[in-house]
């Protein structure tokens, strides 16, 4: 058993607070990543939860013990640095035996703890040599065999993939969902890449400006994001927002003005919006079709961008708004054309003039029984 | 290609000159010591003239070279160790704690380097004469210490903050204590900087002769009163003078010169990385 409860946790600085009032629960086993624009606090939290940085207000607790005052070594945790933070004068064997020889462990043991280690990882061949005789993606494993070796209750990684590049980042991104697999342990990821928070969590934090703008998992937060920023932060190419007035609340839905007059009826629940408020109407460029017949609205081309597989237009519709749109990539589309877009309602998200979503009629089958969901304070009942 | 290469003799040619010109007076002070005293004054200087031991046997008679040398030697690998000792932890303190004061207290300390030694002559020579310690080695390490802490402090600190942060978080996870901290990952990444301070304080120290003279008649003396014991004001002088100081800089000039490579590394630490 491993779990991780933050109630109400504060950082402050002299004149600043980085993370107000945060309140989380983890989950044994569970695989949550801390996502954000930079500057977020996501880091800052993860540090905070390691013990590397104090906390000045709230409760920290692992295994439902308080740790706000343990030091790191105590707390039963092992983390992953962006920039690996190797040992340089040690050898990979003695850096990922390095908390056993500070906790007295002997020579052998140690070097048979860090060989069946390096089993895990492909580093046995490596075992004798220094960090800087080690490509990236070696040193970054070495870093997790580190923290591998301490037996951790819960593992933190910090950015561990960003200063590898694509390719590796990738597989290291394959590896890694692997070993929680086959750990089976509690691990605490901090990532801005919104790919790697929705492939690898069961649980994604979408942090901003010190508070968390929403918890629940990959899929969650992309078919119900509870504000403009969950929206717009989750899933590439990001979601096209268009302004729009409210002109007929009922129980089915809301049927909404777009700037070109076309109207749109989107299955939300009534009660929070009345008619004549402006809101905002949120479509993914996935969810947005090339369609002749059945045209909502018109757009011109600006640029197409071909990724092979699929095509991404770039249109300026009524309202001098720019939408972009997913199509498959054999879409004849040129720049300059004018073509038909339609809008499906049932695809789209409404959000209030504050920028927080109208809960919608009904609940994606895939995040239906909440499986990852846990009550927070911060969430929205659908 | 063409300019490159003139401009690289170039930059040799002056690199040699300026090595000369350092180097002379103590290339003249070396053959110096090898002349009589008279060939020592001749006008104009000889170049070419019989060389003699009489210098060195003159002055083994008068004063044991090996006395100073061993004071000098005590005095600056004493206060180099001394030194080092409260500076690592203060560089410590101040490289990974720093406060909104270090900054500030950092430029205070290198500002007493700027004070002029003679300002402070007379408190220093009636501190020393109450607390008993004129004349005595631990006096002059206690004076030393005193004057290249600064340095050595402003030298460790920096050779600290080119260690990542990470590295020593990394280290605070895996459980280790300050003192394991500083003896496992700190001291070994910051070995060769400190090495070269170190060199650089027991250069210092044993090159300094304000306080030496000042402070020291007898048993304490290091070698630069050694030095000074054979200039006086009349009669010839220069030849003995020249062996004195020959023998005197003969040590810390090999010493230097054998670990030149570390000095040299030290004081570029972390400007090529």
């Amino acid at each position: 058993m491993s779990t991780v409860t933050l109630r109400d946790i504060h950082k402050r600085y002299t004149d600043v607070e980085i993370i107000k009032g945060v309140d989380l629960e983890i989950d044994d086993r569970e695989f949550v990543v801390f996502v954000g624009p930079s500057g977020c606090g996501k880091s800052t939290l993860l540090r905070m939860i390691a013990g590397l940085e104090e906390i000045s207000a709230g409760d920290l607790l692992i295994d439902g013990e308080k740790v706000n005052d343990v030091p790191p070594d105590k707390r039963g945790l092992a983390m992953v640095f962006q920039t690996y933070a190797l040992y340089p004068h040690m050898t990979v064997a003695e850096n990922m035996a390095f908390s056993l020889r500070l906790a007295g462990i002997s020579k052998q043991q140690r070097y048979e703890k860090a060989r069946d280690v390096a089993r895990i990882l492909q580093l046995e061949a490596l075992l004798n040599r220094k960090p800087k005789e080690l490509s990236g993606g070696q040193r970054q494993r070495v870093a997790i065999g580190r923290a591998l070796v301490r037996n951790p209750k819960v593992f933190l990684f910090d950015e561990p993939l960003s200063n590898l590049d694509a390719a590796l980042r990738v597989q290291m991104r394959i590896e890694l969902a692997g070993l929680h697999d086959s750990l089976q342990s509690t691990m605490i990821y901090v990532t801005h890449d919104q790919v790697e928070a929705m492939t690898l969590a069961d649980k994604i934090v979408v942090l901003q400006g010190g508070i968390v703008e929403q918890v629940g998992s990959p899929l969650e937060l992309y078919h119900h994001p509870r504000n403009l920023f969950v929206a717009g932060f989750i899933g590439s190419p990001r979601m096209n927002f268009l302004a729009v007035t409210v002109s007929s609340v009922n129980d089915s839905g809301t049927i909404v003005k777009l700037p070109s007059d076309a109207r749109v009826t989107i299955p939300v629940e009534p009660g929070s919006i009345s008619v004549g408020d402006s809101a905002t109407l949120g479509i993914r460029p996935e969810h947005l079709r090339v369609d002749q017949t059945n045209a909502t609205i018109m757009g011109d081309v600006l640029v197409v961008e071909r990724l092979g597989g699929e095509t991404y237009l770039y249109v300026k519709v009524a309202g001098g708004e720019t939408l972009t749109v997913q199509t498959d990539g054999d879409n004849m589309s040129q720049m300059h054309d004018r073509i038909p877009i339609h809008i499906n309602g049932n695809l789209c998200h409404l959000f209030d003039a504050n920028g927080a979503a109208i809960p919608k009629t009904y609940r994606h089958h895939l995040t239906q029984n909440g499986s990852h969901e846990q009550q927070h304070p911060h969430k929205l009942n659908y | 290609m063409a300019q490159k290469t003139s401009r690289h003799w170039l930059l040799t040619l002056l690199g040699w000159l300026v090595a000369c010109l350092l180097f002379f007076p103590i290339f003249w002070m070396f053959i110096t010591s090898f002349k009589t005293e008279v060939a020592a004054v001749a006008t104009p200087p000889q170049l070419v003239f019989q060389p003699t031991l009489e210098n060195y046997v003159a002055i083994q008679d008068r004063a044991d070279y090996f006395n100073y040398a061993f004071n000098s030697v005590a005095v600056s690998v004493g206060s180099t160790l001394l030194s080092l000792l409260l500076a690592i932890p203060a560089a410590y303190a101040m490289a990974f704690f720093p406060t909104k004061r270090t900054k500030g207290t950092l430029l205070w300390m290198l500002s007493t380097k700027m004070l002029p030694p003679v300002g402070v002559l007379v408190p220093i020579y009636i501190l020393c004469r109450n607390a008993g310690l004129l004349d005595t080695r631990i006096g002059l390490i206690i004076i030393y210490t005193l004057i290249n802490l600064p340095i050595v402090v402003w030298m460790i600190y920096s050779f600290f903050k080119e260690v990542p942060k990470e590295i020593l978080e990394a280290d605070r996870m895996d459980g280790a204590t300050t003192q394991q901290e500083l003896r496992h990952v700190l001291l070994p990444l910051a070995l060769p900087g400190i090495a070269s301070t170190a060199l650089l304080s027991i250069i210092l120290s044993w090159n300094e002769a304000f306080w030496s003279l000042n402070l020291t008649t007898a048993d304490a003396a290091p070698l630069t009163a050694f030095i000074a014991s054979f200039s006086s004001p009349q009669g010839l002088f220069w030849a003995k003078l020249s062996a004195a100081s020959t023998l005197a800089i003969a040590p810390i000039l090999i010493f230097g010169w054998l670990s030149q490579r570390q000095l040299v590394r030290g004081l570029t630490f972390g400007a090529v990385k």
